[in-house]
């Protein structure tokens, strides 16, 4: 029975208020890009014919890093560059950020990362964790959107053309919160998200893609922020997910912590010095751990030599230590055992045993370190399948599911699960579940529920996902009232509760009172984190940064072309020095100077008319002077031909010189 | 035979399909008002809660455990939902309509047994009823009728064969055979609404009949939901069962991990030995006994699924 619950009346409309329709009825009219938006990491892909590419980035890489910063003259960077100057602007440089999407700032997620990371983490105007640079305040879906664009220049500069439709990926575990502030990010970006798929679904798409024979496999996905094990059945071209779970703050970036952490007690006990108070030493303490943890995958011993870290009494300290793969394999051994439960209960779910899975994928960088493979294997009693690029599968399997999409790829279909549990708050605080977890999608649901209370006029539809038998331990999605019951006795209105998912995850939710045809329903949208007004004002002021960002980049060429034709037109002075007059090369310089001054300063267009200004002043002068030398060279020429006629003593070559 | 041609002919309405304009799935063609009308039907049968029993089940143990007063006890209660959404708004329509009305008339020739909701295939003996008609009708579409007949033949065999022995490979491949023809995903450049609305609603009933296929529990719940019995109306329950029970909840309670396991081997056991008689029964048309033989796998599952949760483990 509901609980009898007097919600205001403000409650429901507010909740009306936040509804966004989510256009299913777009048409693909130009390519579908596939991006994984990573946590570390991410990747963009798209389908060339039959086959699935990946796109390099602007610095010829493959992957792009998930970082974002802020400079001092407030411009945004995206990407390697943005990585490269994190040590001296850590504090506003977002990376991971893919950790907070969704979540709530009283998560006991958000504050573990408020202790990681050395930007600043905040509560946002809706409750949820926002970050503060600068003074400013931006939302993860924003800092995702950043990295999104990024992608999407990528694509459109590989792929020549305007980009539009993407399918983006989320990991398997995702909630609904963090989906929708996903998609949200790709509104902002500027992207029509097609679809959100799962990581580890698009992976085995990317691993079955073109395969025949029918298989069970166990995709277990160990990325820098997520970790995600789901097992799917392929047969004939249907990838059909059995079961899923995972931990969405088990990744990557929790080894590099523990290193880190190891790094700084270390030199703390050896030097006496707490490193962690230095901003600088510490992040170049962070990137020493990341690329220590790279190394150690492929060798067994690694040094990390860090000049100048801090100084001391007696002078500057140098960081200095070796450290072998025992020793780290030691450090994170109770991270990798993490991933053992959701590996068993994805079993149990899927009602599988070990012996019935055919393939273990292993997807996500962090795969790569060999205490995960092996912690792999004797999970699944089976050696795992490395023909998959951990690092790209999961963006290829998104373009193919683009390809399914504008219907260009045939005879793929993929049918996925729901991960989570979904129900409402019935009498005591239980949560009383609709559809269970590892239902296939699209689902639907229909319960009937009672009154608690005699005479109750209205009944408040608390919808939940989780997997808590507490409705409060779970996660709200939405809530709203129904209103106008007759007046009846406790149990006999019948309300009559409908969940309908459809095939891209979005929940609608129908109460409806039997004996009067009332009906209430919601979309569920509204918890994404970002409301339409915050969407409509965050692309009003994306429109005004691509404009402030469009001036810079023409101030920034109009700088690079003014000095280097200074540059050019100095060289020619001293070059046709002999045959210019006095007044030319007097002129000639003013106008260099000027154009010199004006680089100093702010505006492109002056820059490009005192460029143009003395383009055309030194276009004739040049050009005479250069017939000039012609005329002298040609001369010159002549004279060595004279040469070569006389007698060719050299005595009398002396003489004719005199 | 004649009668039903003179009709169909005679019917302004009807309109004979153009062989270069066939598509999969066309809901100006005549032909699929059948499966559209028939999709309808399937769809309200599966919304018709069996997870409510469960429910129930649940708040029966609850109940046993000294939990107090019953109705604050239940979170549900089923409920049957008598809302047919028939679509009548369309010439098609209509004909399936005749079409189905004429196949639901009739007992199976077979095994004479009358079925509510008269399905193609007897759900009993497996036949195909009413050929001579089916045959008649799709014979006017002379080269369509094999795409038809190979349609109807996977839809309707996955749904309407509600014959307790399953063979979950099978199923499982008919599933994901029928995914691959009617998944959402395949309809998203479609320009018909319509027909996206159409394969959702599929799908959708297709996910909901898988679950219930592959359940023995559920499978058997709904065979006797069709033959019109519900697991409530069983009043009272065999009183060894409950004392069986109660015993093993007590045992799952207050065992060691591995006690727990010894228990849910045996539970698995008693599970299929509950299945194979489950089998007889309904080959045999006891059904009275088979809704005691079904209550009892209730009971059972819902252990089954205890443990699962205990153990983290499939057993």
């Amino acid at each position: 029975m509901l609980r009898s619950l007097k919600a205001l009346k403000l409650n429901s409309l507010n909740a009306q208020k936040g509804i966004r329709q989510f256009c299913s009825d777009s048409k693909i009219s130009g390519q579908v890009i596939g991006i994984d938006l990573g946590t570390t990491n991410s990747c963009v892909a798209v389908m060339q014919g039959a086959e699935a590419r990946v796109l390099e980035n602007a610095e010829g890489g493959r992957t792009t890093p998930s970082v974002v910063a802020f400079t001092e003259d407030n411009q945004k960077i995206v990407g390697l560059p943005a990585k490269r100057q994190m040590v001296t602007n850590a504090e506003n440089t977002l990376f991971a950020t893919k950790r907070l999407i969704g979540r709530r700032f009283d998560d006991p997620m958000t504050k573990k990362d408020m202790t990681m990371v050395p930007y600043k983490i905040v509560k946002g105007p809706n409750g949820d964790a926002w970050f503060e640079v600068k003074g400013k305040m931006i939302s993860p879906s924003e800092a995702g959107a950043m990295v999104l664009q990024k992608m999407k220049e990528t694509a459109e500069t590989n792929l020549g053309g305007p980009v539009t439709d993407a399918v983006i990926t989320v990991p398997a575990y995702f909630d609904d919160s963090q989906r929708q502030a996903t998609r949200d990010a790709g509104t902002i970006a500027g992207l029509k998200v097609q679809r959100i798929i799962n990581e580890p679904t698009a992976a085995a798409l990317a691993y079955g893609f073109k395969k025949d024979e029918p298989k069970t496999v166990a995709v277990y996905d160990l990325g820098g922020g997520t970790f995600d094990i789901s097992i799917l059945e392929i047969v004939g071209g249907v990838f059909e997910v059995r079961a899923t779970n995972g931990d969405t703050f088990l990744g990557g970036e929790d080894f590099d912590n523990a290193l880190l952490e190891h790094f700084v007690a270390e030199f703390k006990k050896e030097k006496g010095i707490d490193l962690t108070k230095d901003t600088m030493a510490t992040q170049r303490l962070r990137e020493a751990a990341e690329k220590a943890k790279c190394e150690l995958s492929s060798t067994l011993t690694t040094e990390i030599n860090l000049p100048y870290i801090s100084a001391g009494p007696s002078g500057p300290v140098h960081f200095n230590m070796k450290l072998t793969r025992s020793k780290f394999e030691q450090l994170v051994a109770d991270l990798i055992q993490r991933t053992i439960g959701p590996c068993n209960i994805c079993l149990k779910d899927a009602g599988l045993s070990t012996s019935e899975i055919n393939e273990v994928i292993l997807v996500g960088g962090m795969t790569r370190m060999p205490k995960v493979q092996e912690l792999a294997k004797s999970t699944f009693n089976k050696e795992p399948f490395k023909g998959v690029n951990p690092d790209e599968a999961v963006a290829v399997g998104a373009a193919i599911q683009g390809g399914v999409l504008k219907g260009d790829t045939k005879g793929i279909v993929l049918v996925d699960v729901t991960p989570l549990s979904l129900g409402i708050e019935t009498l005591g605080g239980v949560f009383t579940r609709l559809i269970k977890k590892n239902t296939n999608i699209p689902a639907s649901k229909t319960d009937t529920f009672s009154t608690a209370a005699d005479g109750q006029s209205e009944v408040e539809i608390k919808v939940f996902q989780g997997e808590r038998e507490m409705a409060v331990d779970n996660k709200l999605l939405a809530k709203f009232t129904l209103f106008g019951l007759p007046p009846l006795p406790k149990g006999v209105p019948q309300i009559e509760v409908t969940f309908d998912i459809d095939v891209n995850g979005m929940l609608q939710v129908i109460a409806k009172d039997k004996a009067t045809g009332k009906a209430q329903q919601v979309r569920i949208q509204t918890s994404g984190g970002l409301s339409k007004d915050d969407i409509a004002r965050i692309l009003k002021e994306s429109e005004a940064n691509a404009e402030v960002d469009r001036k810079r980049k023409e101030l920034v060429e109009a700088r690079n072309n003014g000095e280097s034709v200074v540059y050019q037109v100095e060289k020619d002075l001293v070059e046709f020095k002999d045959y210019l007059s006095q007044p030319q090369t007097e002129e000639i310089k003013k106008a260099v100077q000027a154009v010199r001054d004006v680089l100093a300063k702010e505006d492109g267009s002056a820059i490009e008319a005192e460029i143009k200004k003395l383009h055309d002043l030194t276009r004739s002068s040049f050009e005479t002077a250069y017939k000039a030398k012609l005329d002298s060279s040609a001369s010159k020429s002549s004279s060595t031909e004279n040469k070569e006629n006389k007698d060719n003593t050299t005595e009398a070559e002396f003489t004719e010189k005199k | 035979m004649n009668k039903t041609l003179n009709i169909l002919f005679n019917n302004k309405n009807f309109k004979v399909v153009n062989p270069a304009n066939i598509k999969f799935i066309n809901n100006n063609n005549y032909y699929t008002s059948p499966i559209n009308k028939y999709i309808n039907n399937n769809n309200f049968i599966f919304n018709k809660s069996p997870e409510s029993s469960i429910n129930k089940f649940y708040s029966t143990t609850s109940t046993q455990n000294g939990c107090g007063n019953n109705s604050n006890c239940s979170s549900t209660c089923g409920s049957n939902n008598n809302n047919n959404n028939n679509n009548n708004n369309s010439s098609g329509s209509n004909h399936g309509s005749e079409l189905l009305k004429k196949i639901k008339a009739s007992p199976c020739w077979s095994c004479n047994e009358h079925i509510e909701k008269k399905k193609i295939f007897c759900p009993m003996c497996n036949k195909v009823q009413q050929m001579d008609d089916s045959i008649d009708i799709f014979y006017l579409f002379d080269m369509y009728v094999f795409i038809l007949l190979h349609f109807l033949n996977l839809f309707l065999f996955f749904f309407c064969k509600p014959s307790f022995r399953v063979d979950l490979k099978d199923l499982s491949h008919r599933f994901k055979k029928l995914q691959k023809q009617l998944h959402p995903d395949l309809f998203e450049q479609s320009d018909s609404q319509k027909e996206k609305n159409i394969s959702k609603e599929i799908t959708t009933s297709l996910n909901t009949a898988h679950n219930i296929l592959k359940s023995p529990f559920l499978r058997a719940e709904y065979i006797l939901n069709q033959k019109g019995l519900d697991l409530s109306s069983v009043g009272d329950v065999d009183p060894e069962v409950l004392m069986e029970v109660l015993e093993v909840r007590e045992a799952i309670d207050e065992g060691t991990e591995e006690d727990i396991t010894k228990i849910a081997h045996e539970n698995r056991q008693k599970i299929n030995d509950v299945v194979e008689k489950l089998e007889n029964e309904f080959q045999n048309k006891n059904y009275q006994e088979a809704l005691k033989q079904t209550v009892y796998l209730r009971y059972l599952t819902r252990i089954q699924e205890e443990v699962h949760n205990r153990l983290d483990t499939h057993i």
